[in-house]
């Protein structure tokens, strides 16, 4: 009961830091005054590493799978593109 | 500092503001202690930026 307490704080978390990241994004890019743009820069970096924090340790404890592509679907993506480079 | 630009800081304000307050929150009732050092850190990290962002206006 307590780890599935934990686990739901910490989905919370991780949902409204993503939307943070968001905000902090269109931050940075709507911003043409150079000190509020490098600020905003500064807190998107920022807070796209909470967000690594909480997926990390969230993953670590397996309340996150995450699933691999499988190998002939990145042949076939590689292939889609080969000829530009 | 243009009228667009004062209302991403106020927003980013705001949501600092609430973002400290839930990991606050969050380090006091996760059960965790990794969990818990972590929220605190972040507690720490959304106040940091706040104070940033507030040194704009």
């Amino acid at each position: 009961m307590n780890e599935q307490n934990d686990r739901m704080t910490c989905e919370t978390l991780l949902i409204e830091t993503k939307g943070l990241c968001d905000l902090m994004m269109h931050g940075t890019i709507e911003s043409a005054t150079p000190d509020v743009r490098a600020a905003f820069s500064q807190a998107l970096q920022d807070t796209l590493s909470m967000q690594q924090k909480i997926y990390d340790s969230m993953a670590d404890k397996g309340w996150y799978p995450s699933a691999q592509a499988q190998s002939q679907q990145i042949s076939q993506t590689k292939q889609k593109f080969a000829n530009m480079q | 500092m243009s009228p667009k630009e004062l209302l991403y800081v106020e927003d980013a304000l705001n949501h600092e503001k609430h973002m400290k307050t839930c990991c606050t929150k969050s380090a006091d009732e996760l059960g965790d202690p990794a969990l818990k050092n972590i929220m605190t850190d972040m507690a720490r990290m959304h106040q940091n930026i706040f104070d940033k962002l507030y040194e704009l206006l």
